[in-house]
């Protein structure tokens, strides 16, 4: 059994926690990833929100640029407009559920922030965001680590491999089955 | 090409060309293998029954064209198998430098890197001149600058050698897997690596973990000197002479799996390869990156077998191999054969 802990997970991947903000940070940019649609708060919303303010109360003298986004790319739009003029001492917290998180630490990660620089609050973690690495489709769902789901891209059933990549956020998702299929004895 | 080899001590016949048997890096040094952090200085000559290798770094064999060829046609397909990320722009250069050199070292005959003017035309860079017999290449370019080169650093050279190459990133104490061509990965996924660390890309293996093997390899990495250059070899079983056994094309080459147990002796002493890596570890001198290169080499069972003490040291660790290890070796279904068709060979 591979133990997570040395995986490419992070621990808030698979279990959600909220981590400490950087007492060292002089100026911390906040991105709360709400989900919340036209039809007002949803729960994760009301979670994220919480730990925001979580977060504000315990930045002490720290400057402060907090972002309520409804979704991940409005999250990430709002982070890589803050680092255009991000300086030594720029901390990056991100609130909201594990698969925003992973989308939001990638769009980090490319533009060139180190691990300590980066914090994460997550809220849920049972929906995943799964690579296919035999067609390249994503396909998005509640599944669980070594689970199966079914590709949207070339429909084949994917195992959910406990390993992320840091420039997508994406899960690695391969055949589950590939043995199973006929095969012919080469000449 | 023309290559010439010590004698080996097989007679008659073999499927692969000569100095594929006489040059196989043989990989069990013991009676049983677990996994080890396994890493001596590189150059050292290791005798085998058969001939020796281990004196070259960049190694070049009767397969040079087929294999350049095969990695050109993987990238044409999927060029996610190649990566470099914009930070790795001076690792790049530093690491065709460097396979250059080991080239020409290895084969000074066929490969030659000159320095025409330490400065340059522009009065910076130095040019050179680097000329590839076995390829027709003879060209002059300047250090730095892209335009002097038909394509970008490592691509070029990744055409040029028969090994897969990462580039290691040090940053924080840490190591990040920022760059490299990578076409004939043993199931692993290169493209979708790119930019983990060190520790991350080696995450899914057990055992290694527990037994402190990768984390004293990082030790270790992160230590290396300019220019330090060390080795260390990995196994597995590949059915077919198939380089790419990268998650990509799992669909393609997992049925192999079930279809090998159904063959008879003759058919899966033919398919039925022992693959060994040779991995190198390089600290590049200007970049500080870490060059990690993978050269692939197998040998199908038939030709094997006829090296006496290949036959029985490999039939050994093959059966005594612990579960979880050949199951992640992706063998487990066929090991125990391949361990007895070992064993008692010669079957007529």
């Amino acid at each position: 059994m591979v133990s997570l802990s040395q995986t490419s997970l992070p621990t808030w991947a698979h279990t959600p926690q909220v981590e400490p903000v950087d007492p060292t940070g002089r100026v911390h940019t906040l991105v709360g990833v709400t989900g919340d649609g036209a039809e007002g708060d949803s729960p994760t919303g009301t979670a994220v929100r919480e730990v925001v303010a979580g977060w504000q109360a315990a930045s002490g003298s720290a400057t402060l640029h907090v972002h309520l986004c409804a979704d991940v790319a409005a999250g990430i739009a709002a982070l890589e407009a803050d680092l255009v003029s991000a300086r030594v001492g720029h901390r990056v917290l991100v609130a909201g559920t594990a698969d925003a998180c992973l989308a939001v630490r990638a769009a980090a990660v490319r533009a060139g922030l180190a691990d300590d620089e980066l914090r994460f609050g997550v809220v849920a973690a049972d929906v995943r965001t799964v690579w296919c690495v035999h067609c390249s489709a994503t396909t998005a769902a509640a599944v669980g680590l070594d689970e199966d789901l079914t590709c949207s891209g070339c429909a084949r059933t994917l195992v959910v491999y406990p390993h992320v990549s840091r420039r997508t956020g994406h899960h690695l998702g391969f055949m589950v089955d590939a043995e199973d299929q006929p095969w012919e004895v080469p000449a | 090409m023309t290559i010439t080899h010590p004698p080996t001590a097989t007679d008659g016949a073999t499927i692969s060309a000569p100095d594929l048997v006489a040059g196989f890096p043989f990989p069990f040094p013991n009676e049983i293998y677990r996994y080890s952090t396994n890493v001596e200085p590189a150059r050292g000559a290791v005798p085998t029954p058969a001939g020796q290798w281990g004196t070259a770094v960049v190694d070049v064999d009767s397969e040079y064209g087929a294999e350049l060829a095969e990695r050109a046609a993987i990238l044409e397909r999927d060029p996610s198998r190649s990566a470099v990320l914009p930070h790795m722009d001076v690792a790049a250069w530093d690491a065709m430098l460097c396979l250059m050199r080991e080239l020409a070292l290895s084969r000074p005959e066929s490969f030659g890197l000159e320095l025409l003017d330490p400065t340059g035309p522009g009065g910076a860079r130095p040019s050179y001149r680097w000329r590839n017999d076995l390829l027709a290449i003879d060209h002059v370019f300047t250090l730095g600058d892209a335009t002097s080169l038909p394509a970008p650093p490592l691509a070029w050279i990744a055409g040029q050698v028969q090994e897969d190459i990462v580039l290691l990133d040090q940053r924080d104490g840490v190591l990040h897997g920022d760059a490299g061509v990578v076409t004939f990965a043993a199931d692993w996924s290169f493209g979708f690596d790119v930019g983990m660390t060190f520790l991350e890309i080696h995450g899914p293996v057990p055992r290694i973990h527990a037994e402190g093997v990768i984390t004293r390899a990082h030790e270790f990495l992160l230590n290396l000197q300019p220019n330090e250059t060390y080795r260390r070899t990995n196994w597995t079983l590949t059915i077919g002479r198939r380089l790419d056994v990268s998650t990509e094309l799992y669909p393609e080459w997992g049925p192999d799996r079930e279809m090998v147990q159904t063959l008879d002796d003759d058919a899966f002493g033919r398919l039925v390869h022992l693959r060994t890596e040779v991995q190198h570890l390089i600290r590049l001198p200007e970049s500080g990156a870490v060059m990690f290169l993978i050269r692939s080499y197998m040998l199908p069972f038939a030709d094997l077998a006829r090296v006496e003490p290949w036959r029985a040291r490999a039939a050994h660790v093959i059966a005594e191999l612990p579960e979880d290890m050949a199951d992640y070796k992706g063998i487990a279904k066929y090991r125990h054969r391949a361990a007895a068709w070992l064993r008692e060979f010669p079957h007529h």
